[in-house]
């Protein structure tokens, strides 16, 4: 083994400059927002004359952007909180109980991760079309419940296979009833992933554009609002500015679910997050 | 929650069998939005499938050395790394993809950079609103798809494995293709399917970076959403979401197979890839040769049947190749 | 079945599709007993005791605690606690608060919480450890806590899932002794899940044999390590060499048994000895330590057969010889005592010797 790690050691040059220029490139997109919202010039292009905080004050005078702000912040808070109750309940199905078509149920759940989103959105559409359902936010909010459950799904499942189910049987054995059971030793023990689900299914709806542009009724969502803005390069900086502080919060808000992942994972298994 | 998601997919289903007739839907049941879809569509399908696989592929080649760095190299900032290359997958997609249109347009970073130190004289016009673009967009977009997968094969990858590959006469080399290749193809390939299925169904970078020639399945769903011909969308959908379907089907029988036989699950899925192309590559010489009136379902039956043939023999040859019956 | 019986299964069968994982199941038990299921894993003494439990429900039969039918009773309302093989300890609470967990709906003082938390941790020798959390205990303390938390609800049956199967082997042993201690302090009757025959031994009152969901034998550890009904059983427990064998007569207690290697030798008769009529096959069973290795002539008053040492192994306080006798495909196993002066023998492999048995040692066994 020594000798591998050595050889290893000596020619780990080449991979360790690859991966930092890797970081390079999926940080460089990300970099270039902040520079340019900084920029006091509306074209975007090197160089740089003067640097300025001007696009950042303009935010306060973009009532319409703030109102997008605002409707996508309703929708992700409402998203999330409906994806996380029923990622909870169907986790626990799936956990617990041995039900029938507990397969075919799952396979239907995660779909929405297999097909693409434009079909999500016509097929909702239409639905609502037929069901003569007024499009709102609160359309918008549905689709992104039905997107994001299989996220919150796989948060919590992975969470509730995890641990020890003796100590649910050692609660009920005590004699506690199934839902005290999950008030006293499963949710305090979960509690980490649904929060993280949470954050994971808040990021997800807040930054959703395509079943919004299906969805979307007379309000807009900040993503909707971006695209509008995209035709209009000289209108485009205050979005900058706005996009770098919900960069920079998002940067936070990912950094603490991950952690909370890391602190709530059983101690003994990797873990890693999504996709995994 | 599953019928809420069964219906609208029967309720399309429905629909995809309607006509627009004018302002009106007629609801005798035709199969005529399929035929129109497939004759008209089909070149969109391959030209979706051919970008979606060289995103595929240059998302698992750029992701598969990082995910070997920190599983293997990286000693204890392994969270760390794994949060850095996670974090600009949260971050706004249509941001980043903005972002990308700044680095690559004709006045933009890049092409402002080269001309400043005079490495080019004239701009490079095929960075931005090009299949280029969008590759290099997706692979960014949903490279964290591609890591984390490949990651967790490798961390798993027993290390007694690589000592023993060792002590047996391996050099690093050698014992990477032998041990640790083959060992983390599961991996592999569900980096494939989880980058695949989500890029053959993107709409917003091909639409912002891919030009006016650059649409891909979702786009050809939205333009005849957008023509207010709903039912021939909802079968445009219904087709996109057979193919995709199929597409995600099979790579996930790979993925299991690929858990019990990693070499003959590759080999399997290089033959489909070199099928699917040779498949689309005959169809690009006999279509200017098929006659007019020629129904579809001929068409896609001969792909398929040429496709079924192709995987056959890629099979057979691979297999000879690698010595292997 | 008589009226103290505490606890009786009554033909439960268990089955998980076409597996049967209990088969028929049909015993009781008494209050106050140590109670033990032992049996191979797998063998459904798991899931028995789960029935028990509630935590899995009977395909066929009925379970009575105390009189009162449980069958299909949930966990939570039974009058039974459990303590887990991986003990279960609920790792956000800390101790006091997983000792006091069951009691919460007894809506007890905190004054009278605190008393009887305070007696339980007494107990288990405990006390002072209230705050700590559970991954700042060891296995040895989790088990207690496990036990205590469990113990605290006084309930009438105390089930135990492999508790010491966690432990080495030191503390396993201290445990065994303490867990013994405990029960009969307590008094409460105690079903016990093992693998580990020395174990099952050495805490039991009864043990049920248990393999391929059926219950093969349930009797004292003496009486099934002496006399076990099967070769199940006596494989199970210790060592056994099986011979072959046909009955040539019976007179009185004793069977006359032509034995393939031996000739004819007298066996004991079992109390159901109707598997062996005049010329059935029947297989005679003969522990290793109840045969001796000597020089020359048995001893008197035993039998003895002429046999060559095969191979040896010093085990420290015994010796192991495998001799070779003519007419027998397999040697026989035979341990002697290391201490005992008066026979301080070593025999080197090769030797020619002569096993001698007592006809008391041999034990008369259906052919499977």
């Amino acid at each position: 083994m020594a000798r591998t790690l050595k050889k290893v050691g000596e020619r780990g040059w080449g991979i360790t400059i690859f991966a930092f220029g890797y970081l390079a490139f999926l940080y460089a997109p990300m970099l270039v927002l902040p520079l340019f919202s900084f920029a006091d010039q509306t074209i975007f292009r090197f160089p740089i004359e003067k640097f300025s905080t001007r696009w950042y004050e303009e935010i306060a005078n973009r009532p319409e952007m703030l109102g997008a702000l605002w409707n996508s912040l309703i929708v992700g808070v409402i998203a999330s909180l409906a994806a996380t109750l029923l990622g909870l309940l169907a986790a626990k199905a799936i956990t617990r109980y041995a039900m029938p078509g507990k397969n075919v149920a799952l396979g239907l759940i995660s779909m929405p991760l297999f097909i693409p989103e434009v079909l999500l959105g016509l097929a909702l559409l239409i639905i609502l079309n037929v069901a003569h359902i007024p499009l709102s936010l609160m359309t918008i909010a549905a689709g992104h419940v039905m997107l994001c459950t299989p996220f919150a799904m796989a948060v919590l499942i992975a969470r509730m296979d995890g641990f020890d189910k003796s100590l649910e049987e050692a609660s009920l054995d005590l004699g506690e009833s199934g839902w005290m059971t999950f008030w006293r030793v499963t949710f305090p023990l979960i509690a980490p992933a649904v929060v993280s689900s949470l954050l994971l299914t808040f990021i997800v709806s807040f930054d959703e554009f395509l079943l919004a542009f299906f969805l979307q009724g007379n309000e807009m969502t900040l993503p909707l609002y971006i695209w509008g803005q995209l035709r209009f390069p000289s209108n485009f900086p205050p979005v900058l500015a706005l996009g770098t502080c919900i960069l920079l919060a998002s940067c936070i808000l990912v950094v603490f679910a991950e952690w909370l992942r890391q602190v709530g994972a059983p101690k003994d298994r990797p873990s890693v997050g999504v996709g995994g | 929650m599953v019928a809420g998601l069964a219906a609208p997919l029967a309720i399309m289903l429905l629909y995809s069998f309607w006509r627009q007739d004018g302002p009106n839907v007629d609801t005798t049941l035709t199969t005529f939005n399929y035929e129109y879809a497939l004759t008209k569509y089909y070149p969109i399908f391959l030209r979706s499938l051919w970008i979606s696989g060289l995103v595929t592929l240059a998302t698992v080649l750029l992701a598969y050395p990082i995910a070997y760095y920190v599983a293997f190299h990286v000693k204890s900032y392994k969270f760390v790394w794994l949060i850095l290359l996670t974090i600009p997958f949260w971050t706004s997609y249509l941001l980043r993809v903005f972002a990308w249109r700044i680095i690559l347009a004709r006045d933009g970073v890049i092409n402002g950079t080269l001309q400043g130190t005079g490495l080019i004289d004239e701009p490079i016009n095929w960075l931005l609103f090009s299949d280029f673009a969008i590759v290099l967009t997706l692979a960014h977009a949903w490279a964290a798809f591609a890591i984390l997968p490949i990651y967790v094969s490798l961390e798993k990858v027993d290390r007694t494995l690589l000592e023993a590959g060792a002590d047996l006469g391996d050099g690093p080399v050698r014992s990477f293709w032998r041990i640790t290749f083959p060992l983390s193809l599961p991996g592999v390939i569900s980096a494939i399917t989880l980058v695949f299925v989500p890029t053959i169904g993107d709409y917003v970078t091909p639409d912002l970076v891919g030009g006016p020639r650059g649409g891909m399945i979702a786009k050809m769903v939205y333009n005849s959403f957008k023509g207010n011909d709903w039912p021939l969308a909802a079968a445009t959908a219904i087709l996109s979401m057979i193919f995709v379907a199929s597409i995600a089907f099979l790579l996930i029988q790979l993925l299991r197979k690929s858990i019990v036989d990693p070499l003959g699950a590759f080999v399997i899925a290089v033959a489909i890839a070199v099928s699917v192309y040779f498949a689309s590559f005959v169809l690009t010489l006999v279509r200017a040769n098929v006659p007019e009136g020629t129904p579809a379902i001929a068409i896609v039956l001969v792909l398929a049947i040429l496709f079924v043939v192709g995987v056959y023999y890629t099979v057979i040859a691979l297999r000879a190749a690698l010595g292997r019956s | 079945m008589t009226d103290s019986d505490y606890i009786r299964i009554e033909h439960v069968t268990k089955r998980f599709g076409a597996f049967r994982a209990v088969d028929d199941a049909e015993f009781a038990i008494q209050q106050g007993e140590f109670f033990s299921l032992l049996g191979p894993s797998g063998c459904g003494k798991t899931t028995l005791l789960r029935m028990i439990a509630g935590f899995e429900f009977p395909t066929d039969g009925e379970i009575y605690i105390d009189g009162q039918p449980v069958t299909g009773v949930p966990a939570n309302k039974r009058p039974t606690n459990m303590v887990f093989q991986s003990y279960a300890i609920f790792p956000h609470l800390n101790v006091y608060d997983n000792i006091a967990y069951g009691l919460r709906k007894l809506k007890l003082s905190k004054a009278e919480l605190d008393k009887r938390v305070g007696e339980a941790l007494e107990m288990i020798k405990l006390s002072g450890f209230e705050g700590r959390k559970s991954d700042q205990m060891s296995g040895g303390q989790r088990q207690r806590i496990a036990l205590a938390r469990a113990l605290i609800n006084r309930p009438k049956v105390l089930l135990l899932d492999e508790p010491l199967g966690a432990l080495d082997k030191k503390l396993r042993e201290q445990m065994q002794f303490e867990l013994r201690q405990l029960q009969k302090t307590v008094g409460i009757t105690f079903i016990f899940v093992t693998h580990d025959q020395e174990e099952a031994l050495s805490l039991s009152d009864r043990i049920a044999v248990m393999q391929k969901g059926k219950v093969l034998q349930i009797a004292s550890p003496r009486e099934l390590y002496e006399s076990p009904n099967c070769r199940e059983v006596a494989d199970f427990i210790g060592t056994m060499n099986f011979m072959r064998g046909s009955v040539k007569a019976i007179d009185g207690k004793t069977a006359v048994v032509d034995v393939e290697g031996l000739g004819l030798v007298n066996a004991p008769l079992p109390e159901d000895y109707s598997f062996a009529p005049i010329g059935a096959e029947v297989l005679i069973g003969a522990r290793p330590e109840k045969l001796d290795v000597v020089r020359g002539a048995p001893h008197p008053g035993e039998k003895g057969v002429k046999g060559d040492i095969g191979a040896c192994a010093y085990l420290g306080d015994r010796n192991h010889y495998q001799v070779t006798i003519a007419g027998r495909a397999e040697p026989l196993q035979v341990a002697t005592e290391q201490g005992d002066r008066s026979t301080l023998a070593s025999f080197s492999p090769g030797e020619h010797v002569t096993v001698s048995w007592g006809d008391n040692s041999l034990v008369l066994l259906p052919k499977d």
